[in-house]
């Protein structure tokens, strides 16, 4: 296993027992996958995709039925319970671990003992957890009287309290409101950034992944079907950026000399646009808009395109990935 | 160390909630004593019949019978407790979070067990207490203490091991609502078979072997010769009912144990803790 990569999956395949029946659901095929260190990793997928059960395999909660792996340099069937000590997993939803008898601060106790947090940093990390999630104002509250928002966060202090070196993230901004999940989105850039934790998050919000995670990995039907930057997934597709710049009838010339540049696709001018296909629109615009003022076109308005990671999603589980 | 911590963390839980409702500590208390009241009438109604039945425990069956019930309760809580705190958890959606830590089911299950051990304690003790000051029931004034102790935790301990076995069914059989069969038959028979409410002498002598297959006999046995005889361990009776409940205590402790442990795996290795199949 690389030294920088937390979990390595090879050819991890579960299958789910179905009631009643020899057959067998397989919610896992195949899958093989690297995290690395310190990274936000993004598990993109529609419902039953196989997230989550990819995330408990990973966390030790769930046995797969084929394939090796590590996590954290943990063999995932020997040592599981090893595993699960030294990762923390937050449930789709908020409510899940949370008692409704004790306050806020009063379920960070509990968890701070049933997690074997040494009693002299309980009451410290406690209230560091409080800030840092700005929960302080609620610590007295019960969970039923603050915010679907507030109380996924008090799941996810409740499984920053050891600061284990690996968070999954399951769903972490469902059922939240718009206000809520911005601010669920803006914890875990945090606890990434300041902890160096690296977090693996399952999502099936296209825009919360191209706004967190550095890497992705879309999932259809058990299987990864694409696993690389947002970047190099949008390359590797094909989907290129593209500008439509609104100017006067460029010379054949000028159209030459943006063709010439390396990184354009396409160059075609059609009823007072021109539309400029290119594989990287933040590094190459100036120069396009430089050929064209060098060759006297007279530019009114320009418009960028980029795909978003949807569309990259659609085409993925369209086509069967790349 | 960390086991114990996680289990009294779980146990005050349990505290917690009752501080929260303390209501259903009195509702508790009430309903032992309706339970123990009920049975004290009947048990008055038949008494004069049922004395010449009871000699070798002083033809007493007021006394016969409340000792019998209180301990039955207790028993009955433990008995069940596993599996009911398995269901709620899982159906609670807590289980799965419960094993994501070290020792979380575990803890939890051994937690609400001391938790209901002291709580029931507290509870069939009034019960006992308030029969024997204010009803009459008459109890040895020569208890032997430490005899009282053994078949007491034996008993126990061999309701949670029933309890135990129960609760891997959660998993082995998919047991996931409603009741399960084990621990269902262990009370069935224990209510049938075991003497609680009556001597086994009335029951036909051909399925009067069933008893000698049931610890709640030996414990009802034990108990009754102990509290209401004041009989110890010079008894040969008392000792080996006492030995006897000591080997159903570990016996079924061990497969208690073992039995979930490897359901907990099976789940492990099939659909989880958290799903139902």
């Amino acid at each position: 296993m690389a030294i920088e990569n937390v979990i390595e999956m090879r050819n991890i395949t579960k299958r789910y027992k179905i009631r009643k029946s020899r057959e067998r659901f397989t919610a896992l095929d195949d899958v093989s996958l690297s995290i690395r260190k310190g990274e936000i990793f993004g598990l993109l997928g529609s419902n039953g995709a196989g997230k989550t059960t990819l995330i408990k395999v990973m966390s030790g909660l769930l046995q797969a039925d084929e394939g090796t792996g590590e996590t954290l340099g943990y063999d995932i069937y020997k040592d599981h319970k090893k595993i699960r000590a030294t990762v923390s997993l937050v449930a789709p939803t908020a409510d899940v671990g949370t008692d409704n008898n004790l306050t806020v601060r009063q379920n960070l106790e509990f968890w701070a003992v049933v997690y074997d947090l040494e009693r002299e940093k309980r009451e410290e990390r406690i209230d560091e957890m409080l800030d840092f999630l700005e929960l302080r104002q609620y610590e007295n509250h019960w969970p039923m009287s603050i915010s679907a928002g507030n109380r996924q966060k008090l799941a996810i202090a409740r499984s920053l309290l050891v600061k284990n070196p690996v968070v999954f993230l399951d769903e972490p901004t469902v059922k939240l409101d718009a206000k809520s999940a911005a601010a669920v989105r803006e914890l875990v850039k945090k606890i990434n950034l300041e902890f160096g934790i690296t977090v693996i998050m399952t999502t099936h919000y296209i825009y919360e992944a191209e706004e967190l995670c550095e890497r992705v990995a879309i999932m259809h039907k058990g299987k990864i079907v694409s696993c690389d930057t947002v970047a190099n997934l949008r390359r590797n597709l094909q989907r290129y950026d593209e500008i439509v710049i609104t100017c006067d009838q460029p010379t054949t010339e000028a159209l030459n000399a943006i063709t010439a540049i390396p990184v354009i696709v396409s160059c075609e001018y059609a009823d007072g646009k021109l539309t400029v296909g290119l594989e990287n629109i933040r590094s190459n615009l100036l120069e396009i808009l430089k050929v064209l003022r060098g060759h006297g076109v007279s530019i009114t308005e320009v418009a960028t395109n980029e795909p978003t990671l949807e569309d990259i999603f659609v085409d993925t589980i369209s086509g069967g990935g790349v | 160390m960390m086991f114990i911590k996680s289990t009294l963390s779980f146990a005050k839980l349990e505290y917690r909630a009752l501080r929260f409702y303390p209501s259903n500590f009195f509702l508790s208390v009430i309903q032992s004593f309706v339970t123990a009241g009920m049975w004290f009438f009947v048990s008055m109604f038949l008494k004069d019949y049922a004395a010449a039945s009871l000699s070798g425990y002083g033809g007493d069956f007021v006394s016969y019978m409340v000792i019998g019930v209180v301990f039955f309760q207790n028993s009955a809580a433990i008995l069940t407790l596993p599996f009911g705190s398995i269901n709620t958890a899982f159906w609670d959606k807590r289980l799965e979070v419960y094993n994501s830590s070290s020792y979380g089911i575990w803890a939890f299950i051994s937690g609400r067990f001391l938790w209901t051990f002291f709580y029931q304690l507290v509870i069939q003790a009034a019960v006992l207490i308030v029969a024997v000051l204010m009803v009459g029931v008459k109890v040895s004034a020569e208890l032997p203490v430490l005899p009282l102790i053994a078949f007491y935790l034996c008993f126990i301990f061999t309701c949670f091991g029933f309890g135990l076995i129960g609760a891997s069914n959660f998993f082995t059989l998919e047991v996931k609502q409603g009741r399960e069969p084990f621990t269902w038959l262990v009370d069935v028979l224990a209510r049938i078979f075991s003497g609680i409410y009556y001597p086994l002498a009335i029951l036909p002598i051909g399925i009067q072997f069933i008893s000698r297959l049931i610890p709640h006999t030996y414990a009802m046995e034990g108990l009754r010769l102990v509290m209401l005889n004041g009989q110890g361990l010079e008894n040969a009776t008392v000792r080996n009912d006492l030995l006897v409940m000591l080997g159903f205590a570990v016996f079924s402790m061990l497969i208690g144990i073992w039995l979930l442990h490897r359901a907990l795996q099976r789940a492990h290795k099939g659909n989880g803790v958290g799903m139902v199949v």
